[in-house]
């Protein structure tokens, strides 16, 4: 049984179709990211999810039962899920009343709640603002404030609309490794929004995309675990015995890169070698030219029509593959 | 010079503690508070639940709560005069010339301020602090709780708006407390009183407390926002 079912679900706005999925199901305790362009209907998804929004047709399931749009169903139905949007507002209360908020209407007793609160807090790394006005936090600190008030109640569910969009790195990168936490203790179904492909790849094994409110093909992504180790002063990933990237941003480790598709360059080469395999794909897609190349794991690649002729580039082709190290992103630990 | 010689003596009377002047600032205040306080009981919730609630009429009911806004103290003074005299609905009360009477003036005077603002301030205030109460399983009362602590400072601002405005009327009370000395004689009656008889001491003496206690719940006002680092 899926946590959710959604069949033959519409959202309809002045007219138009926003949101239209005949089928969709979400398995309890996995990580989806929900991807999309803008004004592909993910705000809408994320609206019904968390139950704020009906749709206008078809039927929403929840643990195998259909959802009733009723206000005292609803709440009920709410308490499973904790929403965390991508500029999350403080109540004009401290740190650790925010955070207990849930716990507090749900008539939590005072010591049970400090527990709790101070356990989100800790996974979230600010424990030592739990006394703090929370309306004075920085942005990043709003953010892992919210994700520790949507945690603090236990939710089977939590939705993230893009988390990171408005953060800086640190916070990202802390960010990150919390839905990582989530995403491998398996306790929790996430669904991360988010318009950075690298980072959807490297957290959730599971895509939902979206475009015209409909579920589209799961675009091409180059994300790979592999071994990062030191060598001549510097760190690379290994993901295949002559797959290799530069990875100078991150320590030794086992880890996950995601390497950007149109930062890479090929040119055709005599030998095999390291980073050196076979064009297997080539195709012509939204006026870029996509291509595969067989590095021992699959290596998508992408660039533009001019580029790609001067190249001289043709199918089985023996090709060189040049990986800038600003096109690789790496998530250690995950 | 004039100005100066009346000034000197009005301060003179505040520091003498002077008991008719003490006398008047009572009933002032005593009018007033109650009247802000009735006031507040009925437009709080009113102006609440007309801002968060959705229902067809809304846009006519908040224009006209804000047209109510400009209604003359003299229209009001008139049309509960009307209802209090000895031959209106209301006269068997005997409430006329009476502070109940200054009161249930003052009541339908600022009543429409306190719903006007009070809705001005839950309509802008951000929407999202009732969807993350939703999404945390609130309420509809736990939400309204919620709106309500949010919109606090704004809905304060909105009766201390009315307390300066009751406050500071004449008409009313001039036409429904009748000046009468020692029962319903307010500062503004006294002070309008005593520009006709070209006495000055006490009227300016008399507007120099009702700009201090303006000033008063003003700074208070900022104090309690400011403590609270809004």
């Amino acid at each position: 049984m899926s946590l959710f079912e959604l069949s033959g679900v519409r959202v309809v706005y002045e007219g138009r179709v926003v949101l239209d999925l005949p089928r969709l199901a979400i398995e309890e305790n996995t990580a989806y990211s929900l991807q999309g362009p803008n004004g592909a209907g993910k705000s809408t998804l994320l609206g019904i999810l968390s139950f704020l929004s009906a749709p206008h047709q078809g039927e929403v399931r929840f643990e195998g039962s259909a959802v009733r749009w009723t206000e005292p169903a609803l709440r009920v139905l709410r308490r499973n899920v904790g929403l965390v949007e991508q500029h999350p507002v403080m109540f004009s209360r401290s740190v650790r009343d925010n955070v207990g908020y849930g716990l507090a209407i749900r008539g939590v007793d005072k010591a049970r709640r400090n527990h709790l609160v101070d356990e989100a807090l800790d996974l979230v790394g600010l424990s030592h603002l739990a006394e703090v006005y929370a309306p004075r936090l920085s942005g990043g600190e709003t953010q892992r404030v919210a994700i520790a008030r949507a945690l603090a109640s236990r939710p089977k569910v939590l939705l993230l609309d893009e988390p990171t969009a408005s953060v800086d790195t640190h916070n990202r990168v802390i960010i990150e490794q919390i839905v990582a936490d989530l995403r491998d203790r398996g306790e929790t179904t996430v669904v991360l929004c988010t318009h950075n492909r690298s980072q959807a790849a490297a957290l959730c094994p599971e895509v939902i995309y979206l475009e015209d409110g409909r579920l589209a093909a799961r675009p091409a992504s180059n994300s790979y675990a592999g071994q990062f180790v030191a060598e001549q002063g510097r760190t690379w990933c290994r993901i295949a015995p002559l797959f290799c990237v530069p990875v100078p941003q991150c320590g030794p480790g086992r880890g996950r890169v995601v390497i950007e598709p149109g930062a890479v360059r090929l040119s055709v080469a005599e030998e095999p070698g390291l980073n050196r395999g076979a064009l297997t794909r080539i195709r012509l897609e939204d006026g870029l030219v996509s291509l595969s190349v067989d590095l021992g794991r699959p290596l998508h690649v992408q660039m533009g029509l001019a580029e790609f002729k001067d190249a001289g580039l043709e199918i089985g082709a023996l090709v060189q593959v040049e990986i800038p190290a600003e096109a690789v992103q790496c998530f250690l630990g995950s | 010079m004039f100005f100066l010689e009346s000034l000197q003596a009005a301060l003179a009377l505040l520091l003498e503690l002077d008991p008719e002047l003490l006398h008047i600032v009572g009933v002032s205040l005593n009018v007033s508070l109650w009247s802000t306080l009735a006031a507040c009981i009925v437009g709080v919730p009113a102006g609440f639940f007309i801002g968060i609630a959705r229902f067809r009429l809304k846009q006519a009911v908040i224009t006209f709560f804000n047209t109510m806004l400009a209604m003359p103290t003299v229209v009001i003074g008139l049309l509960v005069y009307s209802l209090l005299s000895r031959r209106g609905m209301f006269g068997s009360l005997g409430w006329l010339y009476t502070q109940k009477a200054m009161i249930l003036g003052q009541i339908i005077l600022i009543t429409p301020i306190i719903i006007a603002f009070t809705i001005a301030a839950v309509g802008r205030l951000d929407d999202r602090y009732r969807r993350t109460a939703l999404t945390l399983g609130a309420s509809p009362l736990q939400v309204g709780l919620v709106i309500l602590r949010e919109a606090r400072f704004s809905i304060m601002a909105a009766i201390v708006a009315a307390f300066g405005r009751v406050i500071s009327e004449i008409g009313i009370s001039m036409m429904l407390g009748g000046n009468a000395k020692g029962f319903t004689r307010t500062m503004t009656t006294a002070m309008a009183l005593e520009y006709d008889k070209g006495e000055f001491v006490l009227a300016l003496g008399l507007g120099i407390v009702l700009l201090s206690i303006s000033l008063a719940v003003n700074v208070l006002l900022g104090y309690v926002q400011g403590r609270t680092g809004r």
